[in-house]
């Protein structure tokens, strides 16, 4: 079999993970935690692009599944459930609810959209505030604690986001090569005309949404796992879904790479540079999106690409 | 001969403008049938009926008999109807190869494999000789490019009945040439085709018949040499009076 660009990725895809995981035999405390965050973000980055830098709808509240795949994971296993057990529905609920909401809302065009998401992640964090109970509402909801010492669960759950990532980057990669990426890459730039040439476009849509919130989910939930504790204002916290479009804008929408090159870039940016302006954090994260989008549009991932392969000559 | 797309009764309306009124005609196998009309007659409205893009206020749609009233466009184009644009409105951010290979991907049911929709796309780039541009961008094309592009996402779909608006207007004489070879090229394999055009010159030696409308009803049907001589389109495109004037020469030379 020849070697192709395709298993070259794959390999490299491997490497990395491989690589990644081996982190925690490096790293004490503060710096596994930081590569768990980073991991996280790469996880919901890679959800938000799939509507976003694919399908081209700006799914600004894409927190909910992130709020909904963590709500999920710590009432199944406040009821008794085991973590394994538990997980998938930090995948399936968001997934459903994705589904379920999608036929109407990805009606909207444009902000329209947008605006709508943004009031769902806003309505979801109501929702489970005020349903109490279960939800444990405005007071949230505290997990049962792991059997295992702190350091190897700690290390367990970087473990988990890694892989999740990894499958994520696959997915997306996989995305890049299949018709529905491509139904999504063509309805992204006129949606008409993507109708006129065959394509479902309502169902392509909606398909990408609930992928972007099975990934954004999982995130959640091993996030809930992880913190122990969780309450609306966190875990619907609409800094999370801010972040990540940062974060994709930052490493290239609708590339491969970009949503892992992001979340490190402004990780590691964060922890480095911006833990010495505490009080400028906000202003700082506000001046960067300006700047990457006046000076980046693409990303880097396109700029990259670009530097690499000379531009071919348009005859 | 049965048609294979049957226009009837159909009218449109926007708003309270009525775009369409009434307009009735069939489309007939291996034909290529023109279409044609003043600006602001109905044309490209009646073609985005058939696609599914406009609402249909009355009347109906048939193709093969089956009724496609209602329907989503992309159900449509799936039952082998296939459409250009007047204005080209081909996937900015996808390369003239991939831009064909998305008709051919998702133009049928049977979704083909990525070779064979590949495959099918150089085919059609082929056809309207666009395979040297295969990997620019839409961007980098010229008009007559853009608009054989159009022509090859269309073709890339393996369609029975092609929808055709203006693929040559705004073209030098030079570059409608060929096109108007392949659109007679692509009736002989068997293709129905409704051609929306200005370019006279194309509609006459092009098409086989040749339905007129203005202000949204159809005002004469017939070969192009009826419509040549035919005195309401005489008067829809060169006025009344000079309508007037060609009937009273015609009666002298016969009288």
């Amino acid at each position: 079999m020849m070697i192709t660009r395709t298993h070259l990725a794959l390999l490299g895809l491997v490497a990395l993970t491989l690589a990644a995981m081996a982190l925690p035999f490096l790293l004490d405390g503060y710096w596994l935690r930081l590569a768990t965050t980073i991991a996280m973000f790469a996880i919901v980055t890679c959800g938000l692009n799939v509507i976003v830098g694919f399908a081209g709808y700006h799914a600004f509240g894409n927190t909910v599944f992130f709020g909904c795949g963590a709500y999920a994971l710590s009432i199944a296993m406040n009821a008794g459930w085991s973590f394994s057990a538990s997980l998938p529905l930090a995948l399936l609920a968001p997934m459903l609810l994705a589904g379920l909401l999608g036929w109407p809302l990805l009606r909207l065009k444009g902000h329209y959209f947008a605006i709508a998401t943004v009031a769902l992640n806003l309505a979801f964090a109501e929702l489970v505030t005020q349903a109490g109970g279960f939800t444990g509402g405005a007071n949230g909801i505290a997990l049962p604690l792991s059997d295992l010492a702190p350091q190897i669960a700690y290390r367990r759950i970087y473990w988990m986001m890694v892989a999740v990532l990894a499958v994520c980057i696959a997915v997306t990669w996989w995305l890049s090569r299949h018709w529905l990426g491509t139904a999504l890459r063509a309805l992204k730039d006129n949606e008409s005309g993507a109708e006129v040439m065959g394509i479902d476009t309502v169902s392509a849509k909606i398909l990408a949404w609930m992928i972007s919130a099975a990934m954004t989910g999982l995130a959640g939930g091993i996030w809930a796992y992880w913190i122990t504790f969780i309450e609306p204002s966190s875990a619907f916290d609409p800094l999370i879904g801010v972040k990540a479009y940062i974060m994709m804008l930052i490493g290239g929408m609708g590339t491969i790479a970009g949503p892992l090159i992001g979340a490190l870039l402004l990780e590691l940016f964060g922890a480095l540079i911006w833990a010495q302006f505490l009080d400028l954090h906000r202003l700082l994260l506000g001046c960067l999106i300006v700047a990457t989008a006046l000076a980046l549009p693409g990303g880097i991932v396109p700029l990259v690409r670009r530097a690499l392969r000379p531009a071919r000559p348009a005859r | 001969m049965t048609d294979v797309l049957t226009i009837d009764n159909v009218s449109v309306n926007f708003g309270g403008v009525k775009a369409l009124s009434d307009v009735s005609f069939g489309l007939r196998p291996a034909e290529v049938l023109g279409l044609i009309g003043p600006n602001g007659a109905g044309k490209t409205t009646l073609l985005n009926t058939i696609s599914g893009i406009a609402p249909l206020a009355g009347g109906d749609v048939r193709a093969d008999g089956v009724s496609l009233a209602g329907m989503r466009p992309f159900r449509i184009t799936r039952r082998g109807i296939a459409r250009t644009f007047q204005i080209v409105r081909p996937f900015a951010h996808l390369t003239v190869a991939e831009n064909a290979a998305v008709g051919a991907t998702f133009a049928s049911h049977a979704r083909p494999s990525r070779e064979e929709a590949v495959a099918r796309a150089f085919e059609a780039l082929a056809q309207v000789g666009l395979t040297a541009k295969a990997d620019a961008l839409p961007h980098q094309l010229t008009l007559s490019e853009r608009k054989r592009l159009e022509l090859a996402r269309a073709l890339a779909m393996k369609p029975r009945i092609l929808l055709l608006d203006e693929v040559m207007a705004g073209l030098n004489l030079a570059e409608v040439e060929p096109i108007i070879e392949l659109v007679r090229g692509l009736a002989r394999s068997g293709l129905s085709i409704i051609l929306v055009e200005h370019v006279m010159k194309a509609v006459m030696s092009t098409c086989d018949r040749i339905v007129v409308l203005q202000f949204g009803r159809k005002i004469a049907e017939g070969t192009p040499e009826q419509i040549a001589s035919d005195r309401n389109v005489i008067e829809a495109y060169l006025g009344q009076r000079f309508a007037e004037r060609r009937a009273r020469e015609a009666a002298g030379r016969t009288a």
